[in-house]
């Protein structure tokens, strides 16, 4: 993680992952709470 | 269907989109090789054209929406087009920064002002204010005509991002780049977690705001049961304040 090319590139993967999966959950626990 | 099972099959299906995405970065960690000039910063692509294009095909889907809207004004195509807009503002933002990410590590800088990255800010912009516009009218009808002639508008801007790089040099942002055999393999194996979890979440929020229209509808009617919303400490999350209006979120 000393290169900043790996760090940047690790950081987009788990920023766009992250983003579109935790998005996914929460609107499955939005859609859930509504029964 | 019930709801029960819907939200099953909703589950199921993001646990496949979340295997697929792990399955795409063994690819782009093990399988794929650097690119000569730029080397490891590259691999940042495999993610950020298939979100790019998938933000192009959510604007798409508002705009199409919209024009249901304004041909039919059947409430389904409103909430089909804020549910798009809400997606392509999401991965609108992921691509500005993982465009932000690339550019420091590539060329040492975080953002220019050429013509592709100012069309891609206005288009995020253009949908953020497009949730804003629709989270500051009361009235459904009018906030449902007004939001449809502004999907249709913004829609004008995806083809400027497009065009803009291929017509317009730009020293930062290529307009192609050239891709060996495997690299070419990464990228389309790549689109399918993306585009599948694009479709996936504009049917889940599709889903949500139907139900949501179905808890107000009932309650214009006075026929309906208090709707079935648990209470959520402080009115949702920080995204649900910008983006839901206010009978639209958690109580």
């Amino acid at each position: 993680m000393n290169d900043p090319a790996v760090f940047y590139t690790v950081v987009s993967y788990v920023l766009g992952i992250g983003a579109i999966i935790g998005y996914g959950l929460w609107t499955l626990v939005r859609c859930h709470r509504k029964g | 269907m019930k709801n029960g099972r819907i939200h099953i099959l909703f589950a199921l299906a993001l646990l496949i989109v979340a295997a697929l995405f792990a399955g795409a970065l063994v690819r782009v960690v093990s399988y794929t090789p650097n690119e000569v000039t730029m080397g490891l910063i590259q691999r940042i692509f495999y993610l950020h054209l298939p979100v790019a294009i998938n933000t192009f095909l959510a604007c798409l889907v508002v705009c199409i929406a919209s024009i249901g809207y304004l041909w039919t004004r059947r409430s389904v195509w409103d909430d089909l087009a804020s549910s798009a807009a809400k997606v392509a503002v999401l991965l609108c933002s992921i691509v500005l920064l993982t465009g932000m990410f690339w550019a420091r590590g590539a060329w040492g800088v975080w953002w220019t002002w050429s013509t592709r990255l100012t069309f891609s800010l206005m288009l995020w912009l253009l949908y953020v204010v497009y949730l804003i516009v629709r989270n500051s009218i009361d009235s459904r009808q009018r906030r449902a005509m007004i939001a449809a002639v502004y999907g249709l508008i913004a829609f004008l801007d995806v083809p400027l991002v497009y065009l803009s790089a291929r017509l317009i040099p730009d020293y930062i942002h290529p307009p192609s780049i050239e891709l060996a055999s495997e690299m070419k393999w990464t990228l389309a194996i790549w689109f399918v977690p993306v585009t599948l979890g694009t479709a996936l979440l504009i049917a889940m929020r599709f889903h949500l705001a139907r139900r949501e229209s179905a808890d107000r509808d009932a309650r214009t009617a006075g026929t309906a049961e208090a709707p079935a919303v648990h209470p959520v400490q402080g009115g949702g999350s920080p995204w649900d304040r910008l983006v839901l209006s206010k009978e639209e979120r958690p109580q």
